[in-house]
Formats: C-alpha cells, structure tokens, sequence
C-alpha cells in the first residue's frame, strides 16, 4: 500500500514551513526522510496524515485515511518522543490504540514482548527512559499490523542493540509488503536501514530516489599514475569528467574503475593507484542541503 | 461513532486521577455535610439550629461537588494537548467530529455517574450528622426527586463548560479555574451589583447564579435555569468544535 503525497504545502506566518511536496513512500522497502534541523519534515509528517491543516493531499492506497474505516489498521504513527499519558500503564496506553481495530488482549501483549516492555506492562511510564518511551511508542505504531508505518526518529534514545534491532525490525516489516517511512538524523544509521530516500531542505523536496542511485551519482574513481596529463587526456576524451587529486591523483567521474583501467593500458600508462570511492550517505546529504539548513551552527572555535 | 466511545471509555478509567476526583467529589462534601448538619443540629433551636426534622439541603454542596469533578472534563481535552497525545487520538480516529462528540458524551455519562454518587453520599452524610447529633436518621427526601435530578444535571454542565473551555483555550487549567473563578467569584460580584440595581432578570442570564437557583426551584423555572445553562455550555462548544476541526493537532 503505497503512500502518495501530492502538492503538500504549509505556512506557519510568513514561513513557508512546506512547499509544493510531492513523493511516494513505495511498498517493499524503508524509506528515509530526511532533511536538515527546520526543514519540515515533523510537519511533512502530521499533514499527511491531516493531523496539520495545509495544503495538498496524501493518499492511503489511493484514499486520504479520514476514508478509511479503520486508520490503525492503514498507518501506524509514533511522531512523539513520548507519545503517552505518564500516568496510565503502557498496557492501558495499547488498550486504548487496540479500540479502533478491536484487538484482543493477547496482541497486546505480543507486541509489549516484541518491543521488550513486558516485564513494565503494569508501569506507569513516567519513569520510562527515553529508548523504552521509544519502544512503547513502537509498540503503538505497529499494533493494528498497518500497511504503512510513519515513525519520526524512531532510533533517538537507543542503544546500538536496540538501533540494530529496530533496522532489521523495519527492513522486515517493509519486506513484508508494507510501506515504511522513517525520518532520522542519523544518517549512518539510515544508509543501512533505508533503500529509498526523500530529501528535503527549506520544506521543498531536494531528492526523491534509491539509495544507491543516490550515492552512486556523487562516486568517484581516484587514479594515480606518473603522468596525470596524459591520463587525464585520456579519460576526458572517453567522456569523464576529470579533477586533479594531488600531485599525481585525479578523481574521474563517469567512468567505472574497469573502464579507467583499460584507458589507462590502451595509452600504456602505469597506475599506481586505482580505488573506487562510493560517497556515504551523509556526504551526499551534506553536498545536498549544506547551504539549506535552518538553524545552523556558527563557526567551531 | 462507536470506536472513540471505546477509545474514551479506556482513556477516562485507565487514569488514577479519574478515580481519586470522583472519591473526593462525594467523600468531601459527605463530609462537610456530616459536619455541618452535626454543627447545626447540636447547637439546639435557642442558638439557631434548625427545627426537629428539618435537614441541612444536598443542593448547598453541589456547586462544590461539580468543582472537583471539573477536572475530569477539562482534562478530556487539556490532557491530550499537553502531553501530545491528541495526535496519537486522531491519528487513529482522523474524523474529527466523532472524537470531539465521544469526548463530550463520554464525560457526561461518566459525571452523571459520578453526580449521582455523590449526591447519595451527601444524603448519607447529612443523616449520619443528624444521627450523630442524637436527632435519629433524618432523610433528605428532596434528592430522589426533581431537585436530585436538577443537582446531577447542575454537575453535568458545569463539568462540561470545564470541558468545552479546554477544548477551546487547549488548556486545562484554564479548563478548571474559569468555571470555578465564574461560579465563586465574578458572578456572586456580578449578582450583587444587580441587587442593588434591581436587575431582576440577571438570574436569566448568569449561568451559574441561574444553575444554582434552579436546584432550588420547581417545574419550568428550574427548567428554563437549566435550558440557559445549557445553552451556555454551547455558547461555548460549538466554536470549540469548529476550531478543533481547523486546528493544527
């Protein structure tokens, strides 16, 4: 059940928060939100699912999810930190989710389980850690087995097990079927977890596409050899674009390692390196959104 | 509709603070009545009290009944806002008006309840006082009847003007202290002035001065107190509602 959010749009006074966003949440896989600090994604997130009155419209396998009968069984929300009553028990919190879809009691409890919140069922969850809050909060979003899932960094708080775990958790779930959209700022954590990324900056969608196409567009070759010049020659007239590295390095785009290889024999010159660099996720999303950030930092003294 | 009566149903019993509210919405004013009726009928008919037979009145410790049990109806939108769960309600229930209708119905149910028990507690307090004070069980008959039915639905509405207050000001203790500052304050000033001014008419107009008249009085006086009441309550509703539906969650 694709998510499909169409000419999403937000002001908050003069501050366009949203403009004009538009993108699909494919099935099958996680799909990542991301953005610098202020770029809207939180609001992106409660206007598609009419929490936030703005412009557009996003459709719920094809329908807005006010149409659909029962919401919990279409999407399953955690946008909040602490998305609870500290004073109600995180097995009375699910109960009152479980209404909607008239879930038995023992779902309840298999997801408490799932998410590793058995033993504080009975709690009250004032006195909840940040990364259990997440879990129950997890724990809500999943209970009605939704289609879809919208979780608003989900992994803050987390320890590097339970990250491990929610990664291979989503992967799973969006296997299943299921579309998954998560936004996060950790980015490491997001190449890992996400096969589809939607960049946004300033609330306007910079990219909307796979991770590896994403990555791959901003990879280069680094080619070392005695004489840069010719080389260099070489490969720009196959059709590279080509950057000194260095004294004897040159960063070719365009071309594959095999391919530089092969120029490089047919001209017969000596390599003395020759590396494939994939860019991380976080360097293309800080070539991306580097000058789009909302509050961003002054100058490290 | 049927699905966030459920989802409030849950909401309203499965927080502490329900329970404590109601227990002391009967066992405070039981208490005070015990008290007072114990006071008055010890003090004999030389130093004033009251003649043999006569009780003490449930409808004098209604209003303060309806002010401990406010809280339950302004935390039915107050809650949710402050702690961010009103997205996680209408995530699951996207329709606003259903939510907004379960929330107010679900509250009055509940009050009633609540009303009902506390008026009976009031009851018994006032004939445990008189017992006390060796004048017997003395029974307040007047709470089975029209004025029982009056001071339930004076605690109803009052509780439900605390609701339909933080509905619209997304605040829940503006929810409590504006029904209760209106009642114990600005409207006693107000009746005052048009004592001396001879305004009759302001019991009319006054919620709360004509709420309380209205348990006191009979047939379609009490009615129409309690009709202005009402239409009070959605004076200020039906423009929460509207704006619930425009609101940001």
């Amino acid at each position: 059940m694709a998510i499909v959010a169409q000419g999403l749009g937000k002001s908050f006074g003069r501050v366009r928060a949203v403009d004009d966003l538009s993108f699909e949440v494919p099935d099958g896989v996680v799909t990542g939100f991301l953005g610098p600090n202020g770029a809207g994604k939180s609001t992106t997130m409660r206007l598609m699912l009419g929490l936030d009155r703005g412009d557009g419209e996003t459709r719920f396998d094809g329908k807005p999810l006010v149409e659909h009968p029962h919401a919990s069984r279409v999407v399953g929300t955690h946008l909040d930190a602490r998305p609870f009553l500290p004073g109600r028990t995180a097995r009375d919190h699910l109960r009152m989710l479980a209404t909607d879809a008239r879930l038995p009691n023992s779902r309840i409890d298999e997801v408490l389980a799932m998410v590793g919140l058995s033993d504080v069922a009975n709690k009250r969850p004032k006195g909840f850690s940040l990364g259990m809050a997440q879990r129950l909060g997890l724990a809500g979003a999943v209970l009605a087995n939704p289609r879809a899932l919208m979780l608003d960094e989900p992994a803050n708080g987390l320890d590097p097990q339970s990250i491990q775990w929610l990664r291979e958790f989503l992967r799973s779930y969006a296997e299943d079927g299921n579309a998954v959209l998560v936004s996060s700022h950790l980015l490491s954590e997001m190449q890992l977890m996400a096969q589809h990324v939607v960049v946004i900056a300033r609330g306007r969608l910079i990219v909307d596409g796979t991770v590896d196409a994403l990555v791959s567009q901003r990879s280069d070759v680094l080619v070392r050899s005695g004489d840069t010049g010719r080389l260099a020659d070489a490969l720009r007239a196959a059709g590279a674009a080509v950057d000194r590295e260095g004294d004897d390095g040159l960063a070719v785009t365009g071309l594959s390692t095999d391919d530089v290889g092969r120029i490089a024999f047919d001209s017969g010159l000596a390599l003395r390196e020759l590396t494939q660099r994939k860019a991380s996720l976080e360097e293309t999303f800080m070539e991306l959104t580097g000058d789009d950030q909302e509050f961003a930092f002054g100058e490290a003294s | 509709m049927s699905g966030p009566l459920r989802y409030e149903w849950v909401r309203i019993t499965t927080v502490r603070s329900t329970w404590v509210l109601i227990a002391l919405g009967a066992l405070v004013p039981a208490g005070l009545v015990l008290f007072v009726t114990w006071l008055v009928n010890t003090a004999g008919d030389a130093a004033g009290g009251p003649p043999e037979g006569a009780t003490t009145g449930f409808a004098g410790f209604i209003p303060l009944v309806a002010a401990v049990l406010c809280t339950i109806g302004a935390a039915s939108f107050g809650q949710e806002y402050r702690h961010g769960l009103i997205r996680i309600t209408l995530s699951t229930y996207p329709k606003r008006v259903p939510v907004f209708l379960a929330k107010a119905i679900m509250v009055a149910v509940f009050i009633a309840v609540a009303a009902v028990i506390a008026i009976a507690c009031i009851v018994l307090g006032e004939a445990f006082g008189a017992m006390l004070a060796g004048k017997g069980l003395i029974w307040d008959d007047a709470a089975v009847g029209l004025p029982g039915l009056l001071g339930v639905l004076y605690i109803v509405i009052f509780v439900l003007m605390a609701f339909a207050i933080s509905a619209l000001t997304r605040n829940q203790p503006v929810g409590i202290i504006v029904p209760i500052v209106l009642a114990v304050l600005v409207e006693p000033i107000i009746s005052t002035v048009a004592f001396v001014q001879n305004w009759t008419w302001i019991d009319w107009v006054l919620p709360f001065t004509g709420a309380t008249a209205a348990v006191g009085a009979e047939g379609a006086e009490a009615w129409g107190h309690i009709g202005v009441f009402f239409l009070w309550f959605l004076i200020l509703a039906i423009p929460a509602l509207v704006l619930f539906q425009r609101r940001d969650a």
